[in-house]
């Protein structure tokens, strides 16, 4: 997005201004409105597409595989797909690594099948169109897409390290996958100010900004800082830090809540 | 019949479909008015496909500047998940070979669709999103691309419509799946509108002679029956815009 320089010392001087006023007139802690819908890749075993009130889509395909967990212990695989940007570009090698990092709190004893066999989860993200720091709309989608999932239902033994046998699973019923999948929040700081989910205006002209994860109802690792911007971006004061995790545990619930309810 | 029977003495395909019948067949346009100038979504079958066409915009790179014509360039993602098993390749999938191909026998086809000479100096750029393959990918590709084009308002000589044929022993087979495709050879049709020319024509395997003239014939008439269906999809959306601008 380009704007002049009128247009954005008017922007950060609302922004940076107490109380605070952004230019779509939300809250600090208020989120634009999205749209989800899920589950319509029939072969995949969960899936979501999710799309922001400004245009940006991402859409996000879980497929699961039965690998040996003895050999493969990574039971969790994101790959990130930005449109217009090349697999091996910043953006998309942060963002894979973010959410492989992220995906980390996922238990992993929920897709275990056997005492050698577990289910492989592959979550594959495409990022149609993004018109700020996608993260956070990633997080959504990856949350509604793990959370329509549905795996098939084992009906062999749990224990088969006596008999030596392939799980077996039931023709058609399913199990819905019960995973505590985390969120990550992007937060854009402007001066002494912290607002979730900024939009593109608000990016350009943020000091600086903030990846906050959560997950079951606390702030976890990774917490990161990020460049919104090229030309605005400052240091800023580290109790915004601790203002950023308190404002996610104050209304991360509430999200999650919105979001399972799909 | 057995579930892996391709075509029955009976007459009838693995979903049940006779030989001249086409797959369902869903489209709607104007469907990412944000991220891009004309948009489509198209449901062939099992094939769900995305198109996004940008522009004509001027181009990033002075190379992509030609002074008499547009430079049309179609960039074809096949995400990993659109096969019933993820796909394994660990590497870049967009520079598979056969993705290549398919790109470039895209551009040559709508290169000589498409009136490039109206917008000279710019880039029309074509973003194409494979959600969900099931066979005859390549003319469920033109259709997506031709309805994208339509409502970016790129200026066209006439509807191209694609659609896949395969022989099975001497029964052409209409708008093959992938198990049918599989199975037996096919061949891949774009049609020019309603007449009898053909803007592209691929033949991956051996395909007798004489039988081809069959083959094209039905494949043809398949194609008029596409461009009609997406005529009809595009006058109802057309419609709906009509009466929702006339209502301001």
């Amino acid at each position: 997005m380009t704007l002049s320089v009128a247009e954005k010392s008017y922007l950060y001087d609302s922004l940076a201004s107490t109380p605070s006023v952004r230019p779509d007139g939300r809250h600090q802690h208020q989120f634009r409105p999205i749209e989800i819908y899920t589950d319509f890749l029939p072969s995949s075993n969960g899936s979501s597409r999710i799309i922001a009130s400004d245009g940006s889509e991402c859409i996000v395909s879980v497929k699961a595989k039965v690998v040996d967990h003895s050999l493969d212990s990574d039971l969790l695989q994101v790959e990130i797909d930005i449109a217009g940007e090349r697999d091996d570009s910043l953006i998309t090698e942060s963002c894979t690594s973010l959410f492989n990092k992220v995906l980390r709190s996922i238990d992993t004893k929920k897709l275990q099948l056997t005492k050698k066999y577990s289910f492989k989860l592959f979550i594959d993200v495409l990022v149609l169109s993004s018109n700020s720091y996608p993260v956070s709309l990633i997080s959504f989608g990856i949350y509604s897409a793990l959370n329509s999932t549905a795996l098939p239902k084992l009906v062999s033994n749990f224990d088969d390290l006596e008999v030596e046998e392939l799980p077996m699973f039931h023709d058609y019923d399913l199990v819905p996958l019960e995973v505590n999948a985390p969120l990550v929040f992007v937060l854009a700081v402007v001066k002494n100010n912290i607002f979730i989910d900024p939009a593109a205006n608000e990016s350009e002209v943020a000091n600086n900004g903030l990846i906050v994860s959560w997950s079951d109802g606390k702030v976890i690792a990774p917490i990161r800082t990020i460049a919104l911007n090229e030309t605005n971006t400052k240091g800023f004061n580290p109790q915004l830090i601790q203002q950023g995790i308190k404002l996610v545990d104050q209304y991360a619930e509430e999200i999650a809540k919105a979001l399972t309810n799909l | 019949m057995s579930q892996f029977e391709v075509y029955s003495p009976e007459g009838l395909r693995m979903d049940g479909r006779r030989w001249n019948e086409l797959r369902r067949f869903e489209t709607s346009i104007n469907t990412h008015s944000h991220a891009a100038d004309g948009s489509s979504y198209l449901e062939q079958g099992n094939n769900k496909i995305i198109t996004l066409v940008k522009g004509p915009t001027e181009p990033a790179l002075r190379s992509q500047l030609d002074q008499t014509k547009a430079t049309l360039s179609i960039s074809v993602n096949v995400t990993k998940f659109s096969k019933f098993e993820r796909s394994k390749s660990t590497g870049n999938t967009k520079n598979e070979r056969r993705i290549l191909e398919m790109q470039t026998a895209l551009v040559r086809t709508f290169e000589k669709n498409l009136m490039l000479n109206l917008y000279p100096r710019t880039i029309i750029d074509i973003e194409i999103h494979v959600l969900q393959q099931d066979g005859g990918i390549l003319g469920s590709l033109i259709n997506g691309i031709t309805l994208a084009c339509i409502d970016a308002g790129i200026a066209m000589y006439d509807y191209i419509s694609g659609v896949s044929i395969g022989l099975y022993d001497t029964t052409p087979l209409l708008d093959v799946n992938s198990l049918e495709e599989a199975a037996m050879s096919c061949v891949t049709l774009g049609v020019v509108g309603k007449s009898e020319k053909l803007s592209l024509l691929q033949v991956e395997d051996k395909i007798p002679l004489d039988r081809l003239e069959n083959v094209l014939a039905i494949g043809i008439a398949g194609a008029h029956r596409i461009r009609d269906l997406m005529d009809t999809a595009l006058r109802a959306h057309a419609e709906k815009r009509v009466l929702n601008a006339s209502k301001r």
